[in-house]
């Protein structure tokens, strides 16, 4: 990928073209007009106003009524009592690397023997499916299936004669439940990521282990993951931050988090308090607290990636 | 190339900004005539029966024209609040009681003028006008005021030898037992006695009923403390549980449907459902009966009440006017002698409050199975509508989940309800 | 390069296609089968009859027309303005020196990290009294929803993207500094460069950033919701699909969901098919690689 901080980023200028400089750099500030005008409108605002609320207690829309409150959010949040911690936060960590992970994995091995199958086009898109189905479709179309009455998935074990599974009902069940069908839903985009990194490494590799002697497998763990790690720190790292924010799926399955609070997530109870309680201030103070979160995860990835090696991602 | 670029650039914007002159709306108050919109949640097919009167008041009102607008309502509160920060809001809203606190609080309703309240204090059962007030204070005029009672199918009553419904707890619970049918593998293939769910009322609505029956109590009087640590509350929770426990209630069928499938054959709901039931049933909802809420000894009653009421939006430029039709909607008397809201209330099968409207369609409400929810307008209490309404609403809905799904025991589902409530009511 | 027949590989990898296929089988069968089916305690993929009316309800109840133009104008939108921004930002971050150039692009790769969320109600505020539009005055006053009276509130609040910049960025860096050099030595303006030079350089990478682009725009539900309560004219297809759920009779709803879902969803599936061989050699050659 070739991404690094602390790299000095733009080209060296010769020197003794300071007038040339001096007009590059105002061209600079003009071709990141449109992103920074954007951004200050839809971005920066957004989160001063966002952090300020965030001290304080206010119910929607009238601005006279915002009422500060300090670190009081912030407080509850942590000592309240409300159950943020457990299970909400712990559902959020348990759904994001639950869908994530296990994504990444299957994604793996699938696009590794996708690329030695014929007919490798086909089998490619059949994963993709899902991928450009929306998240209300995939959401409903999960619910019928696991429907215990009269759901394909239900039907389907107790014709192996296994019993039927409660899978939106259980409380233990649920929060997988909705992983397995995020896992179904995102694993196209890792295989369209890994399978274009698995492309880009050299046959020749391949060819100079399967000399060496090496198996199928070792081929795998030898060649490919160390050649694809750029690739792999990619969809890890975007899945996290996706996956850590993501309510969307469990809003449209779940409507509540429900059962009781099993698949409730940082996500969908941060909308519940703004529109449904008109708690708009603890609600941004959650996500702020998220933000950290997801923030801690990132770094923690590419401190190990990079002391794994990747230099330069 | 570089005039190429700029020309793309400015094509682009001009697609957008062409797109953006594509729909303006009409705000009107021009040449003096005002229009109102109506934001409910009632859907498509009720709303051709309010469009009914709705046509009635613009034709007899050129100058004040009301535009129905409706969301689901699950996203109704969300709307009034969207609505009400873009300036955008609906002059007259439709609302749920239980909100009243919180839409109160964020001033999202006008004060109705003193002939309005004057009118709803004399012709409105007590329940009507306390759910829709807060701290005393009218906020609209009620619409729909419903109550629980319990649903049972006569057919499957009789298969199984019961001429009549359960009166007490004991009753209820040995007619559900043998009520129950399984298939070889256990699988449930009817139902004696469902616990709807799916949404926070359908929880919450019928454990409190019971609770009432049972002589218990959510908050305390004056709404500062909750009540559900109390031995009645725990003795309704595991009657509920008796249920779960022994197999006669799965959580995971859906009473709901299984009920107009005349797979259930008793449950506890609100009134409202009558009318979808009656639409889904079709000649099978001859079988479908309603009684009191069986109480623990026979004697006691008990429901809870809620209800939907009409507001004027604080922001609208037409409260005047959006009064003036709330009021000839709710208490202008038509050619029967019923309000034009109460009509369209029965068409749904839902039982009108104000009180000259019961007597007046005292014929169309003569059906029996009305009466169990009109007597209980008598005794039922109230949702209380403060500001957390919402809040300790969803709190108690969750830990009878958790419950109900066995992650913790009755005593803890309730103690934890009760002191997560009691942090909010603080 | 020699290799025994794969088989365990054609094992796993048709046991996991059919696991993606199975579900859009039931879908779409499901929207066939009418009411007694539906409420059977039996459960069968085919339907005994097939009813065409659940898609004729769902074409008048849904008014679908409406829902696939406000999707495809948002999305098309929203990539058009993200491939602009982008572009443009990812060459001036690696080819062109400014002052503040890092501390920006730190900015940038940290607004990734923000939960969508922070974003939602100020941008809401921000987007219904956007100054001089939709009626509003220059203090956002008075107006009947400002951005949210077009298509336009679906799109500008998308219309710059962290992971577009970065995506540009990490692309525009595997252009030699001496290709752009020579152009400016021979008079190139940095228009120019960009134009002639550079564009043509980062097609592929484009593709890919338009395809991401597109799919999560297609897929976005909470921030339509929102605009959708304030001009239910901006509906798009999940919002559409979201609503239908509670909006109808609780019976029939699940065909007719289905319905939905089956007409909003098979034309975008087609269109990927044929584009697949593209976007995969999109993705190659743009980027994710070292």
């Amino acid at each position: 990928m070739g991404y690094e901080l602390n790299k000095q980023i733009a080209p060296q200028v010769k020197q003794g073209r300071k007038k040339m400089i001096t007009q590059q750099g105002v061209m600079g500030y003009i071709f990141m007009l449109p992103s920074l005008v954007f951004y200050f409108i839809f971005l920066l605002i957004p989160l001063v106003f966002s952090l300020f609320l965030s001290f304080t207690e206010w119910g929607g829309f009238d601005f006279s009524l915002i009422k500060w409150v300090g670190f009081k959010n912030y407080k509850d949040f942590f000592f309240g009592g409300h159950g943020f911690l457990y299970p909400v936060l712990t559902n959020t960590l348990i759904f994001a690397f639950g869908s994530v992970l296990v994504s990444f994995f299957i994604a793996l091995v699938i696009s590794y023997m996708i690329t030695r199958l014929r007919l490798e086009g086909f089998w490619r898109t059949l994963y993709f499916l899902p991928m450009v189905t929306n998240v209300v479709a995939v959401g409903n179309v999960w619910d019928f299936m696991y429907d215990p009455t009269n759901g394909l998935i239900n039907s389907f074990l107790n014709t192996l004669g296994l019993p039927t599974v409660k899978f939106m009902d259980n409380p233990h069940i649920a929060l997988y439940s909705v992983i397995i069908v995020a896992v179904w839903s995102g694993i196209g985009s890792a295989i369209l990521i890994l399978s274009a990194g698995l492309k880009n490494i050299p046959d020749s590799y391949y060819e100079a282990a399967t000399i060496d002697g090496a198996g199928s497998f070792r081929l795998f763990w030898n060649v490919t993951v160390p050649l694809l790690k750029p690739s792999i720190l990619f969809v890890l790292i975007t899945g996290f931050i996706g996956g850590l924010q993501s309510f969307n799926l469990i809003l449209v399955m779940t409507g509540d988090g429900g059962p009781g609070n099993s698949t409730n997530v940082l996500g969908l109870e941060m909308y519940n308090q703004a529109f449904k309680y008109g708690q708009w201030g603890m609600a941004s103070a959650m996500a702020f607290i998220l933000f950290v979160i997801v923030l801690i995860i990132t770094l923690i990835q590419l401190r190990v990636f990079r002391s794994g090696g990747v230099e330069n991602y | 190339m570089k005039k190429k670029l700029i020309s793309i650039t400015v094509m682009i914007i001009l697609i957008f900004a062409l797109s953006a002159c594509g729909s303006s709306k009409d705000s009107g108050g021009k040449d003096g005539k005002v229009t109102l919109t109506l934001l409910t949640h009632y859907s498509a097919q009720q709303e051709d029966e309010l469009m009914k009167y709705i046509k009635m008041w613009n034709k007899e009102n050129p100058n004040i024209q009301v535009k129905h607008k409706s969301v689901n309502f699950d996203n109704l509160l969300s709307t009034v609040m969207a609505q009400q920060t873009s300036g955008q809001s609906s002059d007259i809203v439709h609302v749920y009681s239980l909100w009243g606190g919180q839409l109160n609080q964020s001033h999202v309703l006008a004060t109705p003028p003193k002939d309005v309240t004057d009118d709803i204090k004399s012709n409105y059962p007590d329940a009507a006008i306390k759910s829709s007030s807060v701290n005393g204070n009218l906020l609209g005029y009620p619409s729909e005021i419903e109550t629980y009672a319990l649903f049972y199918n006569k057919k499957l009553l009789k298969e199984a030898g019961y001429d009549s419904p359960p009166k007490t707890w004991d009753e209820m619970y040995e007619m559900s037992e043998k009520l129950t049918k399984k298939d070889s593998k256990g699988k449930i293939k009817q139902e004696g006695f469902g616990l709807l769910s799916g949404w926070d009322s359908a929880v919450v609505h019928p454990y409190l009923s019971l609770l009432y029956t049972n002589g218990g109590n959510f908050l305390s009087s004056n709404h500062k403390q909750a009540e559900l640590n109390s031995p009645e509350a725990q003795q309704t929770f595991d009657y509920e549980m008796k249920f779960i426990n022994s197999g006669i209630t799965d959580r995971s069928f859906d009473a709901q449907k299984g009920f107009a499938n005349e797979d259930v054959a008793m449950t506890i709901n609100a009134g409202w459902w009558l009318g979808s039931l009656k639409t889904t049933m079709k000649d099978k909802f001859k079988d479908v009966a309603v009684a009191p809420i069986p109480s623990p000894d026979g004697n006691g009653q008990g429901s809870i009440s809620y209800g939907y009421f009409y507001g004027v939006n604080n922001q609208s430029k037409h409260k005047e006017e959006a009064w003036k039709f709330l009021k000839w909607l709710n208490s202008k008397e038509l050619d029967n002698g019923a309000t034009g809201e109460s009509q369209f209330l029965v068409s749904q099968g839902i039982i009108p409050t104000r009180n000259s409207d019961i007597k007046a369609l005292s014929k169309e409400l003569s059906d029996p199975n009305y009466k169990p929810f009109i007597n209980a307008l008598d005794f039922a209490k109230p949702e209380p509508n403060i500001f957390a309404g919402q809040k300790i609403k969803t709190d108690l809905q969750k830990q009878i989940e958790q419950v109900w799904s066995k992650q913790t025991s009755v005593k803890n589902g309730l103690n934890n309800a009760n002191k997560v409530i009691n942090q909010e009511l603080k | 390069m020699k290799r025994k027949f794969p088989w365990f590989s054609y094992l796993v990898v048709i046991i996991g296609g059919i696991s993606m296929i199975v579900p859009f089988l039931d879908m779409v069968f499901t929207s066939f089968k009418n009411q007694k089916e539906l409420n059977s305690l039996k459960f069968s993929l085919l339907p005994e009859h097939y009813h065409f009316d659940h898609f004729i309800t769902a074409f008048q109840e849904l008014n679908m027309g409406r829902l696939f133009t406000n999707s495809i104008l948002a999305t098309l939108g929203v990539t058009v303005l993200v491939l602009l921004t982008s572009t443009l930002a990812g060459y001036a971050l690696t080819k062109i020196r400014f002052k503040g150039q890092q501390t920006l692009f730190k900015f940038i790769l940290a607004t990734m990290m923000f939960p969508a969320f922070l974003f939602l109600i100020p941008n809401f505020y921000i987007t219904v009294h956007f100054p001089l539009v939709g009626g509003n005055d220059l203090f956002g006053e008075g107006g009947n929803g400002g951005l949210a009276t077009s298509v336009l509130a679906l799109i500008l609040p998308f219309s710059v993207s962290g992971f577009g910049i970065f995506l540009m960025r990490q692309f525009v860096m595997t252009i030699p500094d001496a290709v752009i050099e020579a152009a400016r030595i021979d008079g190139a303006s940095e228009f120019r460069v960009f134009w002639q030079l550079v564009i043509p350089m980062t097609l592929p990478a484009m593709a890919t950033l338009a395809i991401f682009t597109f799919i999560g725009q297609w897929n976005e539900l909470i921030w339509g919701l929102l605009i959708f309560t304030v001009n239910n004219n901006l509906a798009t297809l999940p919002v559409g699909i979201q609503m239908l759920q509670s909006a109808l009779d609780p019976d029939l709803t699940k065909a007719l969901v289905s319905a939905a879902i089956t007409i909003s969803v098979i034309p975008v599936m087609i269109l990927f098919i044929i584009l697949q061989k593209y976007y995969v050699k999109g993705m190659q050659m743009s980027g994710v690689k070292e």
